[in-house]
């Protein structure tokens, strides 16, 4: 299961301030995990129904912790038309923008930096601020723009470690 | 030790922006002071090259809402890092001066 550094399993943000986490509230050998719904940050609180919908899941255990996080996040979603941001769901107001999670699952396969996770922390970032200026639809293909102009030079670097790897691997340590 | 001229730019941000230079902070710098932006791709790579150079470090900062609970990683320049672009600046400096700009179409 995929997990964030920090142990959360799925982060919506939220545009117009703050974010929803989702973390494992226990893991008995990878089979029962249970998640914690929790609104973070400023923005406007949760509704009592959706408050009342988190609570419900706590209870609720599944082997797929992060696609049963997805389908309750999906269920309580709403379309507000009178956002300004229509393009984007909503959770009784709040817009919740989720980065496009290709291009983020493809960046996370190539960066074999150190400084894999910020980079992508950036793109997160600069996407939130994007959706809040100029809504989803543009942020995603900003997201998706930068996203692909890093492909080459990531890539470049990864090969760059495995020749490096490789000259020191066969010539020695002095070689490279 | 050579540097490519996106190594000067990313040295000479992060050394303006101390200490507050991470990707985003740092390409938005270069993006004001030069005009073109370079790829958060090739920002990391390059600042991962530097770093295996010893010519910049790097900590971990805090992980915002905004950034998905992803950690920010800072960059301060070291010695040696301000040493090779010290001598590579004073490089560019050398060749061009007492230049003559003739030839080129105004």
């Amino acid at each position: 299961m995929k997990r964030n550094s920090d142990g959360t399993i799925f982060v919506a943000h939220l545009a117009k301030g703050g974010m929803l986490t989702v973390r494992p509230l226990r893991n008995d050998g990878g089979e029962r995990i249970g998640i914690e719904v929790e609104k973070e940050g400023e923005g406007p609180p949760l509704s009592p129904e959706v408050q009342r919908a988190a609570d419900t899941f706590r209870l609720s255990y599944g082997t797929d912790a992060q696609r049963e996080a997805y389908d309750f996040l999906k269920r309580i979603i709403v379309q507000d038309k009178d956002e300004r941001h229509v393009d984007a769901p909503t959770v009784k107001g709040v817009v919740i923008a989720d980065p496009p999670e290709i291009a983020e699952f493809l960046l996370t396969m190539l960066a074999t930096t150190r400084g894999a996770d910020a980079m992508i922390g950036d793109l997160n970032e600069r996407f939130t601020r994007e959706c809040k200026e100029f809504g989803r639809n543009r942020a995603v293909r900003l997201y998706w723009a930068r996203a692909l102009r890093s492909i080459g030079p990531l890539l470049w670097r990864a090969i760059g470690k495995v020749v490096v790897a490789v000259v020191k691997r066969f010539f020695g340590a002095g070689a490279a | 030790m050579d540097l490519t001229t996106l190594e000067q730019h990313l040295l000479l941000a992060v050394l303006g922006l101390h200490p507050n230079a991470y990707g985003v902070s740092v390409q938005e710098h270069i993006k004001d002071r030069t005009g073109r932006e370079p790829s958060t791709g090739s920002v990391y790579a390059s600042l991962d090259r530097l770093e295996e150079k010893g010519f910049v470090k790097s900590r971990q900062g805090e992980a915002t809402a905004e950034r998905g609970g992803k950690r920010k990683l800072y960059f301060t320049v070291t010695a040696p890092g301000q040493r090779a672009l010290k001598e590579s600046l004073q490089a560019i400096d050398a060749l061009s001066q007492g230049l003559v700009w003739k030839g080129a179409a105004v």
